[in-house]
């Protein structure tokens, strides 16, 4: 569990990938990424981080689900879990 | 009317094969002509005239493609618009093509409605637009081949988009130099993750006339487009080069299927030679890089490779070459007065053809700058080798003037890119007290942890350029920034520059 002082995964892995993080300090968890200027080659780029910090295939199924920080940390979390059956 | 020709004409060869597909559906010629012919009625009975423009703002869908198809049987002008841009662009797109309506995606609608201007709108799979498939059949207007077909805007990276009128006759030129050159036909699947509000999107429309299938991805991730590969088994794709390099980079590359795929096209930028290297070796099969941009057709050149092997390592393969041009595309370089230039001697790359476009819509300051005694300028400045090589050097826009010598960022970025643990480069013109402007390169290292040593590349710059090209500084980034259609945005670039004290 993350709190104000202590990013949340998701969001530390967002805040790598972006070009301009200040997009993403202020963002609350549930926002969506893409309306808050988020652009898509962003995300391309957040599912290879993602891929690269799980070691792991993401599977194509879950890239909607990217579309916000909460859904960014779910998917780390089923990754680290093991719950994930690409 | 050539939209409704080649619908027809696939219609009463192979009705039942599969003429276009995305993730959800997909339709054989018999229901692509019944939907189309239906859909075309009801755009003329929402109130479209011959003429009237109507704007398509969507992701990727097949119904994208049916409106493209619909408008043109019914003489309507669809005019596609970026269903991301925010609402100030889409404002001065919708300004320009005055449009008598929209269809368009509902979170498109509900977030752009003010800035879609007075006409009608129609929900993209919303009850409305499904009940277009209904529409009785009534009788067409016979549309001309001169007459406009598509306004497709043009990249807002050089100033405020403009409209690129290109007509029945364009498109029909593009199907003409693809079938030729590219062999499209049938029994080929392009599987097709771009943009459809893209110029490029002529280069699927080709491929359905020649009789092909066309699966459209909703939107690029490398990890749907390498599932689709699967999934589709295209004989082909067409990509920009940022798209084969994140489908290089994603954990599922290496146990992807790749064995339907007969060759990759790419374009809309150039592509890294060591990425060309990459690609050939990595997906298995012929690249083919096509050039052209949306005024030019779109595509107006090609080279199609099979080996990475270059001069430098014992081969011929042009690499880094654009091709010649193709079937019923003429392309000169020319100097500024409009003279042709000797093989090798930089110039501006012009084209003439039936593919090229009208002009700018509404536009005729524009269009009598861009089009000169028939030839289309494009802004490219290149050379041409004496058997007709096309090597394209810099956007003359993006020229640095370095005490009042010319400097292309390309020259640069080639010599660079070139160098051992380079993955990606960009050059852009900083302001220099001394010298006016200065080229700064940004660099990218393949390996972050092992980044190039800066004076080895400054070395190597001093080895091959003018010691006037070589550049000022040498900076290390994480990424190049560049548009959707993977074009780096120089801007970006220089707002991160300081001037350059030199």
């Amino acid at each position: 569990m993350s709190d104000s002082t202590d990013p949340s995964p998701g969001r530390r892995l967002l805040l790598d990938v972006v070009e301009s993080p200040g997009l993403v300090e202020g963002l609350s968890a549930r926002d969506d990424l893409l309306s808050a200027g988020i652009n898509s080659g962003e995300l391309i780029r957040l599912a290879l981080a993602i891929e690269e910090h799980t070691g792991e295939p993401l599977d194509d199924e879950l890239l909607p689900t990217l579309c916000t920080i909460e859904g960014i940390d779910q998917v780390l979390e089923q990754y680290s879990v093991g719950r994930v059956v690409p | 009317m050539w939209m409704t020709q080649f619908v027809r004409r696939q219609r009463q060869v192979r009705p039942d094969a599969v003429a276009l597909a995305d993730e959800n559906r997909e339709l054989t010629w018999g229901l692509l002509d019944a939907r189309t012919d239906a859909l075309a009625a009801g755009l003329l009975d929402l109130g479209a005239c011959p003429g009237d423009r109507v704007v398509v703002c969507s992701r990727n869908r097949a119904e994208v493609i049916e409106l493209y198809i619909a408008a043109g049987k019914a003489g309507v002008i669809v005019c596609p618009v970026n269903p991301t841009f925010p609402a100030p662009e889409v404002e001065h797109i919708v300004r320009n093509a005055d449009p008598v309506g929209v269809i368009a995606e509902e979170a498109v609608i509900d977030r752009l409605d003010p800035a879609l201007g007075a006409g009608w709108r129609v929900r993209l799979g919303g009850a409305q637009y499904e009940a277009l498939y209904e529409t009785p059949p009534r009788a067409l207007p016979p549309a001309r081949l001169d007459d406009v077909f598509a306004l497709v805007h043009t990249s807002a990276t050089t100033g405020l988009a403009k409209g690129v009128a290109l007509t029945h006759r364009a498109i029909a030129a593009g199907y003409t130099a693809t079938a030729a050159d590219f062999g499209f036909g049938p029994g080929q699947v392009m599987l097709y993750p771009c943009p459809l509000f893209h110029g490029s999107m002529v280069v699927p429309l080709a491929l359905l006339a020649a009789g092909g299938t066309v699966v459209v991805q909703n939107e690029f991730t490398p990890q749907r487009f390498l599932a689709n590969l699967r999934r589709f088994r295209p004989t082909t794709a067409f990509l920009v080069p940022s798209m084969i390099r994140f489908a290089m980079m994603a954990k599922a590359f290496d146990a992807a299927d790749l064995s339907s795929l007969r060759e990759i096209i790419f374009g809309g930028a150039p592509m890294p030679r060591e990425l060309l290297r990459e690609a050939l070796r990595r997906f298995g099969c012929p690249v083919r890089n096509s050039y052209g941009l949306s005024e030019g057709g779109p595509i107006a050149t090609a080279l199609y490779t099979e080996s990475d092997l270059d001069e430098a390592g014992g081969g011929t393969t042009p690499l880094h070459s654009s091709g010649r041009m193709l079937p019923g595309c003429h392309i000169e370089v020319l100097d500024d007065a409009g003279a042709p230039v000797p093989a090798g001697e930089i110039g501006e790359v012009c084209v003439r053809g039936d593919g090229t476009m009208q002009g700018y819509w509404r536009d005729p300051a524009a269009t009598a700058a861009a089009i000169r005694d028939g030839w289309l300028r494009t802004g490219d400045l290149g050379h041409m080798t004496e058997d007709g090589l096309i090597y394209l050097i810099d956007r003359r826009g993006d020229v640095v003037i370095r005490g009042g010598q010319n400097v292309y960022p390309a020259e640069i970025e080639r010599v660079l890119a070139a160098q051992p643990g380079v993955r990606d480069v960009a050059v852009v013109g900083a302001p220099s007290a001394e010298w006016g402007q200065v080229p700064v390169a940004f660099v990218v290292a393949a390996d972050a942890d092992a980044p190039p040593p800066i004076p080895a590349l400054l070395a190597a710059c001093a080895a091959e350029l003018g010691s006037y090209k070589r550049p000022a500084d040498v900076r290390l980034v994480e990424e190049i920034p560049r548009n959707a259609a993977g074009k780096i945005l120089r801007k970006v670039l220089k707002q991160q520059l300081q001037p350059a004290a030199v």
